[in-house]
């Protein structure tokens, strides 16, 4: 541990990097809470447990043995590596001492999970066995998964004590076929769900539907297990397991493991270009960070966001670290297991020196505990950013985790703000178990593994709600209503349909064209399809750009080409929203805020092509595909016209119709003459109607007109390139500004990513009478619970907004605030801080060096 | 909300029925099941279910088969691991045949139909179970379990993968002990493949009644693919018409299923007379007897199949079969004659047989080296495959210079020894 000592020692006064650490806290190191055996454990369960090297137990290990035992449900909140599964593991194993019949069944989920715990229990399965009589069977657990040989699967039924499995595969493999599962079924005492917080959005509402056909099946077997559960650190533990398991849930969070000192770093890169705040990457910082810690000789693991930014850094950081080439390896999904668990050895043993992983690496796997941990961003979560961090640590010495920052909003918020990532979490993990897509397949499934009952209730659904889905099935031909009760009746196996991990249950398939093969490199969801994979767009893959031939919506099906190019392509998308319904609505400082169900309709327009790193745009194209619709709940806040009108006094709402001035109708014709009256842009001629002529750099950010309309900043386009160029320049108003921070910010509150969340800014908005309107919305058809949560947390999540905005170093808007400023430099920020003020109930006078006349001489 | 469930998941992008086609809005008029076929609806204490019984005269012929009581079934027995079966006879078999809503099996898959056909004293009686409505499961099951209980063990076609494990489902679902646990089963289906793979080309019940039953189906059947929605159609409008082509169906699937035992047991007992001896039933009638330890048996039938002739791939896999017999009993004479004759066909893999025989058990290289060479010119011109020739070659080869140096060793010595 000295060696790290020493490199904090050389961090702290090396100025190229202490000056980018914006905050370094401390833990002291914490004695461990004891508590003894419960009287009650089994002597057998005791011994064993002394064999392994366990003593006594932690605080809230004893705590989940009393409340498990008194017959509660519990949720385990406490750090990674404190010893969670022990709070499972110890009920059921002294229930299988007890009654070698008894069962638990123990969901994960990822399969590594599963098989990492297997082994775990193993370990103490054989300590068992030597204090269990002779010539009685010792706890066995068996994994039973996609990978389970068919031919074992009959056996691992009947001779586990203990199944680990996955959500998806008692979804698909085990729900549809309990009657082989029935001896199980019966005696099973405990259902254990680890790492809770991963089933929120749209996998959490689908598992939730899936427990609600556990419960159901196993009230026909007779069997009323206990729940126990694990979670990260959320706001919600208890909530979000009541509403997963929809029972009472008692939170267990007295964390007893004793740990180490432990430094807390935040890194911020520098900024290189302060006018549209670019920094330093966050990989490259993270290269330069690990390239000491490995010099050092600590042991550390490197977090990437995704599998191809892991093979980027590792190369890199064996290109700086040459000596240790060899004891560096990544770890991501795609890897076997077998070199999965070499890595993972490698670790514990010491001779792996460095890993850079993806959030594989995350969950649960017993790895020991690392000197070092470099998060290369933030993770996405709070609880992940938690659960990566907490990998560095040890029971004693030492340990640092250091979150360096990437340009996004929340990144920089959260360099501002590091309470949130220090104290209480404010992430809520939300679900939607009665989203009616994924309630309908979920009943239909229910339905399959056994007939519904004239006024039987699906979990906390009621059973007049569930009889109108039954009914509804029963006309589209699925069920048959016998009158008493619903049969399934249909060639058809339903869980084979819907994948627990999406909504879209087509996806568009991904093929490229070799010679004279077709291999199918992945597949997108239907509603991103007209995005990503447009005829003509660019798809990055691997490291590899494809540009697409085809698409073929009608069978899901694109067809691609493998094209080496110097550009990539960004879709032009026209959004409008229309409001169903309004579920609630309220009067805020300077707007109205509401949610409800929202039609949004969205299409692909055109795109452009744009140069890699200079991102000038070398061209564009029109595209011809039909709109998609959306139908999901939203939030949106629309703006007052006393607001509108107070701030257009104080010149901070720039999006009215400008005046030219007089020199404009010459300069215009003379701007079409030089341009030969075809368009810039698609070099469209002009047919019957003038094109427009279109300032490079926005009119109002001249001061004078005469400077505005010089030839050199107009440009001639047709009306479609037009509206094109101009979209990208309404990003830059105030509303837009609003929008995209709000976009960005509310992840943070909803733990969800900014993608699950669609933003749209309306300047004239039809359902609120014209006023401009922000909303967004769920991109989940009928939406998870987004919508609604925002509308409760609105006042924080808009006095944040504003913080974030304020607090920003950029001058004119960044990618870290209101969005990226255009080629032009000017973005709006003034304009997204007064109106924020507004929302907030705050005065708000620009400052003095607002931007001036001086800029665009 | 203004509008209704269906309303919402219509706008939510939800299909409607298959393919989005919406079902007729006015059933037909209803057609009682009573009406068309002949059966009754019998009570029983968990409800009422339809039941419709057969009886085929002693003299009926399915097909070219005429059902004989005093059947041997020795050698079927045997194979299907249940000889004791043989001892009490055809009488005490239970030929069984379910029609279900699916073919994918789990929970959800019903057994509208279930067939259980047997042979009397006075023929072959069959009865057929149809649930009117899936309310009556519990009633069928109910028959069923009465039924089966008096019989020793069931005969099915691909029943231990489908009908039974679904009956089972059944059972447990409807809370009724099973009684197929423990059952002496016999499957025809693996049979089936085994001894038909490779003389014709598909072994579906349907097919192999008409290759070797003889037995036509009448304008009255439905194939099997389009009784699932037949059912439902019948549950969604109540006309029971088309059901008696299922009835139809079934019935045909029974008896052919209970010829086709008879066929199997009397084939197995004495393939050279039961009927016209073909060739390829006979090796693969051989490779069974093999199986089941009567190798004497075995030999004389694969004499007889090779003497008949068959495609060439099969009479040279069955020539090695053949040989393999006799090389593992030590007789290594008639082992050496059958490669011989092999190497006759071209068959390389017989020619490196006999290098290894002279290499390893008489220890004559140059004869080794013989058979060698002669192996490494066949490949070029009769093996198909460039991958297997090249895999073929190397081995072959590395022989080569293995018995190049055995040879000159010897030779070495052979020198030396005047000295």
């Amino acid at each position: 541990m000295q060696h790290l000592n020493h490199l904090l020692d050389i961090w702290r006064s090396e100025p190229t990097v202490a000056s980018n650490i914006v905050q370094w806290f401390v833990d002291d190191a914490r004695a461990p809470l004891i508590e003894p055996f419960p009287d009650d454990m089994h002597p057998s369960l005791r011994a064993a447990l002394e064999d392994t090297g366990i003593p006594s137990l932690y605080a809230h290990q004893a705590d989940a043995w009393q409340a498990v035992r008194a017959g509660e449900n519990i949720v385990v909140v406490t750090e990674t590596a404190s010893g969670k599964t022990l709070c499972y593991n110890l009920p059921v194993l002294q229930a299988v001492i007890q009654n070698p019949r008894a069962r638990a069944l123990y969901l994960f989920p990822t399969k590594a999970l599963t098989y990492d715990q297997q082994q775990v229990l193993d370990k103490y399965s054989a300590a068992l066995a030597a204090h269990l009589p002779s010539g009685s069977r010792r706890p066995a657990a068996g994994v039973y998964d996609g990978d389970t040989p068919v031919h074992r699967r009959s056996t691992v039924r009947a001779q586990s004590n203990v199944i680990l499995t996955n959500p998806d595969m008692l979804h698909t493999g085990i729900l549809p076929h309990h009657t082989n599962w029935a001896d199980f079924l019966r005696d099973l005492r405990y259902v254990v769900i680890d790492e809770i917080h991963t089933y929120r959005g749209v996998f959490g509402s689908h598992v939730a539907n899936v427990l609600r056909r556990l419960k159901r099946i196993l009230h026909f077997y007779g069997a009323d297990p206990i729940f126990i559960m694990t979670s990260a650190t959320i706001a919600n533990p208890g909530e979000h397991a009541g509403r997963l398991i929809e029972a009472p849930v008692t939170v267990i969070q007295r964390d007893g493991a004793p740990r180490g000192a432990r430094h807390f770093v935040l890194y911020n890169p520098p900024i290189t270009d302060e006018n549209i705040g670019i920094r330093r990457s966050a990989s490259q910082e993270s290269i330069r960070l690990a390239s000491d810690l490995l010099t050092c000789q600590v042991q550390t693991i490197v977090f990437g966001r995704a599998r191809r930014s892991v093979e980027l850094i590792l190369r890199n950081l064996k290109h700086e670290v040459n000596a240790q080439a060899e004891q560096m390896h990544a770890y991501r999904s795609g890897y076997l297991p077998a070199e999965r668990r070499a890595i993972e050895s490698g670790l514990r043993s010491g001779s792996v020196r460095a890993v850079v992983a993806t959030n594989a690496l995350e969950l649960g796997i017993d790895i020991g505990g690392m000197d070092a941990v470099l998060l290369v961003g933030y993770p996405g979560t709070i609880a992940a950013t938690r659960q990566q961090s907490g990998r560095a640590g040890r029971r004693q010495g030492d340990s640092l985790a250091v979150l360096v920052a990437s340009a996004s909003p929340l990144d920089q918020f959260l360099m501002k703000h590091p309470e949130y990532l220090r104290s209480r979490s404010p992430e809520q993990a939300l679900i939607n178990p009665d989203n009616p897509l994924i309630l309908l397949h979920h009943l239909r499934c229910a339905a399959f593994e056994m007939a519904f009952t004239r006024g039987e209730r699906f979990g906390s659904l009621d059973a007049q709600a569930v009889l109108e889905y039954l009914k509804f099935l029963a006309e589209s031909g699925e069920l048959h209503d016998g009158g008493e009760r619903f049969f399934w009746m249909a060639d058809a196996y339903p869980a084979a349909g819907i994948s627990l991990r999406s909504t879209s249950a087509m996806p568009v398939v991904l093929q490229v064209e070799d010679a004279e093969r077709l291999t199918t490199i992945g597949t997108v969801d239907l509603e991103s399809a007209y995005w990503l994979v447009h005829p003509q767009a660019i798809y990055l893959h691997e490291g590899q750009s494809f540009e697409v031939q085809s698409l073929d919506v009608e069978n899901s099906l694109a067809r691609l080409k493998p094209l080496e190019t110097d550009y990539y392509t960004e879709p032009q998308r026209e959004v409008t929203v229309d409001r169903i319904s309004t579920a609630e609505e309220a009067a805020v400082p300077g707007a109205k805020n509401a949610w409800g169900e929202l039609l949004v309709t969205t299409q692909t327009t055109g795109y452009r092509r744009i140069r890699w790193f200079t991102h000038e745009t070398l061209g564009a194209g029109t595209l011809d595909l039909p709109p998609t619709q959306l139908r999901t709940t939203g939030y949106w806040l629309s703006i007052s016209e006393e607001t509108v009108e107070k701030l257009r006094a104080d010149n901070a709402w720039n999006s009215d119709p400008n005046n030219y001035g007089p020199n404009w109708v010459v300069q215009r014709i003379r701007a079409r003459e030089r341009d030969n009256f075809t368009c810039q842009l698609c070099g469209a001629p002009e047919m019957g109607r003038s094109h427009h002529v279109h300032h490079k750099t926005p009119f109002r950010q001249f001061t004078s007109y005469l400077i505005a309309n010089q030839l050199d900043n107009l440009i001639t386009l047709c009306p479609t390139c037009h509206r094109r160029a101009e979209t990208a320049v309404r990003i830059r108003t105030g509303l837009s500004g609003l929008s995209y921070v709000l976009n960005h910010l509310a992840p943070l509150f909803l733990m969800c990513d900014s993608e699950d969340l669609g933003g749209h800014a309306d300047m004239e908005c039809a359902f609120e009478n014209g006023a401009p309107t922000v909303i967004l919305y769920d991109k989940v058809p009928a939406g998870i619970g987004l919508a609604e949560k925002l509308y409760r947390i609105q006042d924080e999540v808009l006095a944040r907004a504003f913080d974030l905005v304020s607090e920003c170093d950029c001058k004119e808007g960044c990618p870290s605030c209101i969005g990226p400023a255009g080629e032009n430099g000017y973005g709006g920020k003034e304009e997204t801080l007064a109106l924020l003020a507004a929302l907030n109930g705050r005065t708000y006078t620009r400052p003095e060096t607002a931007h001036g006349g001086s800029m665009h001489a | 909300m203004p509008d209704s469930l269906s309303d919402k998941l219509k706008a939510l992008g939800v299909q409607i029925g298959a393919r989005g086609i919406p079902r007729p809005q006015s059933p037909k008029r209803a057609t009682a099941i009573e009406s068309i076929i002949p059966g009754q609806v019998v009570a029983t204490p968990f409800g009422e279910t339809f039941v419709s019984e057969t009886w085929y005269e002693q003299s009926y012929a399915h097909g070219q088969v005429q059902f004989t009581p005093a059947l041997s079934m020795g050698i079927l027995t045997q194979w299907g691991r249940v000889p004791h079966i043989s001892d009490i006879g055809f009488h005490g078999l239970l030929f069984l045949d379910t029609e279900t809503t699916g073919l994918g099996g789990g929970t959800g898959t019903i057994p509208f139909l279930v067939g259980l056909g047997h042979l009397t004293e006075n023929g072959f009686h069959l009865v057929q179970l149809l649930m009117r409505t899936p309310q009556e499961e519990p009633a069928v099951l109910y028959l069923i379990n009465r039924y089966v209980s008096q019989f020793a063990g069931i005969v099915t076609y691909n029943g231990k993968s489908f009908d039974i494990p679904i009956l089972n489902t059944r059972h447990v679902l409807n809370g009724f002990t099973n009684p197929f646990e423990g059952m002496d089963h016999i499957d025809l289906l693996p049979l089936a493949r085994r001894l038909w793979r490779n003389r014709l080309p598909s072994r579906s019940l349907g097919n192999l009644e008409v290759a070797l039953l003889g037995v036509a189906r009448t304008q009255e059947e439905v194939p099997g693919f389009m009784i699932p929605q037949i059912y439902f159609d019948y549950l969604h409008d109540g006309d029971a018409t088309p059901l008696a082509g299922v009835m139809y169906h079934n019935a045909m699937d029974i008896l052919s299923l209970a010829a086709l035992f008879q066929y199997t047991a009397g084939l197995l007992e004495d393939p050279l007379n039961y009927t016209i001896p073909q060739s390829l039933d006979i090796v693969a009638i051989a490779r069974l007897y093999e199986e089941l330890g009567m190798l004497q048996p075995a030999i004389q039938l694969y004499e007889s199949g090779l003497s008949m002739g068959m495609p060439e791939p099969i009479f040279l896999e069955t020539l090695e079969r053949y040989a393999t017999l006799y090389r593992k009993r030590g007789e290594w004479e008639r082992t050496v004659e059958i490669w011989q004759k092999a190497v006759e066909h071209h068959h390389v893999a017989a020619c490196v047989e006999l290098a290894k025989y002279y290499e390893h058990q008489c220890r004559e290289c140059d004869q080794a080296m013989q058979w060698t060479e002669r192996a490494i010119g066949m490949v070029e011109q009769f093996v198909s495959g460039a991958w297997t020739r090249r895999e073929m070659l190397q081995e072959l080869e590395h022989r080569r210079e293995r018995l190049q140096r055995k040879l000159e060793n010897q030779a070495r010595r052979a020198g030396k020894a005047p000295d």
